[in-house]
């Protein structure tokens, strides 16, 4: 288990984390999400000493320096091209391995499990961004760490790899490992996670697990799809039932499915589509979110 | 820290730049002794000329090990590969000795290759020109123990100023720059300017009648531990 404690960093005047503190527990995935500038990696170059910060991080119940070996109880992957581009892949994990006393077996074990065993003699620098990211991966569990904490990892890889990526962090937590994982990639992590961590502004928005972050931005709505729309829309004032127009058909709130169609049924209009709100995780997100970007876009690419 | 220094001097020979600056000192070495020895030798050889080649091969490349020195710690920011070398040990102390350790074993290999391949190069310059060897004057052993001072004291000041300044550009400014503006500085500071930081390194490859008093040494030194608790309490507090 991975316990952050009132972890804050501050960068002269400006607050990048704000006293956050949280568990990654074991056996599960927990995401790491917040928009850019949030201070995600903030967080996670001060969970693990890298920068200084106030607060504490214990790992296992233990500061990480006070662990025998480090690198057996935290594997991570911070950045992707984190490599001299010119030493080869298999001395760039010779070099870590010997830094933390595993034996250089291992090298080829997890070259062979990230599947660039054929590339191990070549110069990382010219990798694409996928390869560079199995490389970081193969370095994160090069020791077969108790902890995983990956920062973006699943950036730049291919589908295939996403899956692999997907599958293997299962498996990894399979054994009481655990994860903490960031990603912008919301589809992905919301089959890949069990609980979230959502920050903005480097202040905690959300930590609860994915179902019930996910279940708060639900408002219960129903769309629904019939063949004289301005018909239903009138019925549903008269009853003082709230909808709005939404593409082709009407969002209603405020009842359940169940009434909804016995109300059609009743108003003898055929019912084309009618389906509960189904909310993503990328519009619990947005919606959690809102306000919380340190970067915005012009809506529509406007100027 | 044992893992720690087997790892460090991996970094440094699993990359061939290592090698290739190695050669690039050693080809230095050589055509410095070879055309050292070739001028002085019309007639009479010079009894200073192993000396010469020597001093001469280290005054041309000294800055060349700071700076060798200093990629030790500054590819690793340069490739973001701190953050493995740091959470790999249980303490940014163990990193710091150990690249100082790692950095000063390779940068004194490298010199006594280069100081061997000087006095080669010379010796063989000295034969083809009819010389003989006997009539130099060569006190390999303060030769040797000096220049190793020199090159030591460099290789700290480079690595130092790695952790210092995290900037290549500044570090090359600083070692190239500095010791000329010191040696500049002699119309103001006279006799005085042997205190100032390059200038006591310097001296401290000097032997025979000018080598350097006990007290240049010591100063030499005072900068050198200066340099490096400056260096080791930035790298122990600042963010990696």
């Amino acid at each position: 288990m991975i316990t952050a404690q009132n972890l804050t960093k501050t960068y002269g005047t400006k607050v990048v984390v704000n006293n956050i503190s949280f568990v990654v527990e074991d056996g599960k995935i927990t995401g790491f999400l917040g928009p850019n500038g949030a201070g995600k990696s903030t967080t996670m170059r001060a969970m693990l000493g890298l920068d200084s910060a106030l607060g504490s991080t214990l790992f296992d119940g233990m500061p990480l320096a006070q662990h025998e070996s480090p690198s057996k109880v935290v594997g991570i992957l911070l950045d992707a091209k984190s490599f001299h581009p010119k030493r080869t892949a298999r001395n760039h994990l010779k070099v870590l391995a010997q830094a933390s006393g595993i034996p250089l077996s291992r090298v080829d074990e997890v070259l062979t499990l990230v599947g660039l065993q054929d590339v191990a003699n070549k110069k990382p620098g010219k990798f694409s961004l996928g390869m560079a990211q199995r490389l970081g991966i193969a370095a994160a569990i090069l020791g077969q760490p108790k902890h995983l904490i990956l920062d973006e990892p699943a950036n730049g890889l291919d589908p295939e790899g996403i899956h692999w990526l997907r599958d293997f962090l299962h498996q990894y937590i399979a054994t009481g490992n655990s994860v903490l994982v960031s990603s912008h990639l919301l589809s992905e992590m919301q089959l890949m996670a069990h609980n979230l961590i959502v920050i903005g502004k480097g202040s905690m928005i959300a930590n609860q697990s994915m179902e019930s972050f996910i279940q708060s931005a639900n408002t219960g709505a129903i769309f629904v799809r019939t063949t004289d729309l301005n018909a239903l829309a009138a019925a549903l004032t008269e009853r003082k039932v709230v909808w709005v127009a939404e593409r082709n058909g009407l969002k209603v709130s405020g009842v359940t499915s169940d009434q909804l169609s016995a109300f059609l049924f009743e108003l003898k209009m055929p019912v084309l589509e009618l389906a509960a709100e189904n909310v993503s995780l990328e519009d619990a997100f947005l919606k959690m979110t809102a306000g919380a970007q340190e970067y915005k876009a012009t809506p529509g690419g406007q100027n | 820290m044992l893992n720690a220094i087997k790892s460090e001097f991996t970094k440094i020979l699993t990359l061939r730049a290592a090698y290739i600056v190695s050669a690039v000192l050693v080809v230095l070495a050589a055509l410095v002794g070879f055309l050292l020895a070739s001028v002085s030798a019309d007639g009479s050889a010079n009894p200073e000329v192993l000396n010469s080649a020597v001093q001469t091969t280290f005054t041309l490349t000294i800055a060349i090990f700071a700076i060798v020195a200093s990629m030790v710690i500054l590819n690793e920011y340069r490739h973001n590969t701190i953050a493995y070398t740091i959470t790999s040990s249980r303490s940014r102390y163990e990193v710091f000795i150990a690249k100082v350790i790692a950095a000063v074993s390779y940068g004194m290999v490298v010199s006594f290759v280069v100081s061997a391949v000087a006095v080669l190069a010379a010796t063989i310059a000295l034969a083809a020109s009819g010389n003989s060897l006997s009539d130099q004057q060569f006190d390999i052993g303060g030769l040797l123990l000096h220049q190793g001072l020199h090159v030591f004291a460099y290789i700290l000041v480079g690595l130092f100023l790695g952790f210092i300044l995290r900037n290549i550009i500044i570090l090359i400014v600083i070692v190239f720059v500095v010791p000329v503006l010191e040696t500049a500085s002699v119309l103001l500071l006279k006799d005085g300017v042997q205190y100032l930081p390059f200038a006591s390194f310097s001296m401290l490859s000097r032997i025979g009648e000018y080598a350097a008093e006990p007290a240049n040494v010591l100063l030499a030194f005072l900068y050198l531990i200066g340099l490096g608790a400056l260096a080791f309490i930035l790298f122990i507090k600042r963010d990696a």
